[in-house]
């Protein structure tokens, strides 16, 4: 009997012990979790706030008239060992453009065809007699971009002893105006890490 | 006689007292550590581009040789309103025994009237 008491006791204080890994939803304002060796939230958010206060100060950024220039996305490359959605760093700074009020992105054109096809899809509905013609849009109503955004991720490891390696993360873009191909701005951030060589970065 | 003395002595304190000029940027940061002092703070209007500020910061020449704190700015609209931006995340800073360091900032937008930087021991 005793030794039945005793197993369930030791199966109650092990489910217990099983049931301490509750999620914890992080404050991204106050996380002070240690970094890793990839690149986490906190350095897309870096970056971008490092690229974004460089290019606010540059009058490059400025519309002569007062008014906005239009801005389209360009390829920016992701040259690191990691798996990166290199919008993580680019949404930040088109958010940051927008709301600055220098800068309006075009999602009609892109580096790899128009970000939302439904400027052009829309527009197929010309002629269309399930429509009322006067709602679709006309011809020669887009706008095209005074300048494009590019870039590129890179990474780069180096083996500092048997047991420790460094990584350098460079974040570089480029914003070119486009009627004249020539670079008005271009930035660069770095990002160094080290750590453990059994650390994966990949 | 000696009341006047006292009397004199008192009037130079409290004279004395009164002639500290608190700088009119005192109130746009907050610290409540002993790991650096704020020496300046310096602010801009710059034209199409909005209000840049510049802080120099020195580190105490006491306690440990390398100070780490974080900083950062907060920016507010001319009614008060507060600025959600990605310019105001937190920024490490290391600094060296007695080394100064100047920090600038730059308001994310035109809007931006006002401003609160934050300084906090690591």
């Amino acid at each position: 009997m005793k030794i039945k008491s005793l197993c369930i006791v030791l199966l109650i204080v092990f489910l217990t012990a099983c049931g301490g890994t509750t999620p914890v939803r992080v404050d991204t304002n106050n996380d002070s979790a240690p970094t890793v060796m990839g690149l986490d939230y906190r350095d897309f958010e870096e970056a971008a706030a490092k690229m974004v206060q460089s290019m606010l100060i540059s009058p490059a950024t400025a519309h002569p008239q007062g008014g906005r220039y239009i801005l389209a996305i360009s390829r920016i490359t992701n040259d690191t060992m990691q798996r990166i959605d290199t919008d993580q760093l680019i949404k930040k700074i088109r958010v940051e453009l927008l709301n600055s009020g220098r800068m309006l992105v075009t999602t009609a054109v892109g580096a790899n065809g128009p970000e939302d096809s439904m400027s052009y899809g829309a527009r197929e509905l010309r002629g269309n007699d399930e429509f009322n013609q006067s709602t679709v849009q006309k011809k020669r109503t887009l706008i095209a971009p005074d300048m494009s955004l590019s870039g590129k991720i890179i990474q780069i490891n180096h083996s500092i002893s048997s047991s420790k390696i460094q990584v350098d993360y460079m974040f570089q873009l480029t914003l070119t105006d486009i009627k004249t191909g020539l670079a008005y701005w271009e930035g660069e951030e770095i990002i160094i890490k080290r750590g453990s060589g059994k650390t994966v970065t990949w | 006689m000696k009341n006047i003395y006292k009397i004199i002595l008192m009037l130079s304190i409290f004279l004395a007292a009164c002639s500290t000029i608190t700088p009119r940027w005192e109130s746009n940061y907050t610290y409540s550590g002993v790991r650096i002092s704020v020496i300046d703070i310096k602010e801009w209007e710059v034209e199409k581009v909005g209000l840049k500020v510049s802080v120099l910061a020195e580190a105490s020449k006491f306690f440990a040789p390398m100070k780490k704190l974080r900083h950062r700015v907060l920016w507010y609209k001319t009614d008060g309103q507060p600025i959600k931006t990605t310019l105001s995340y937190w920024q490490t800073l290391s600094l060296k025994r007695g080394a100064r360091q100047e920090l600038v900032y730059i308001a994310p937008s035109l809007e931006a009237s006002s401003y609160l930087i934050e300084f906090e021991d690591l």
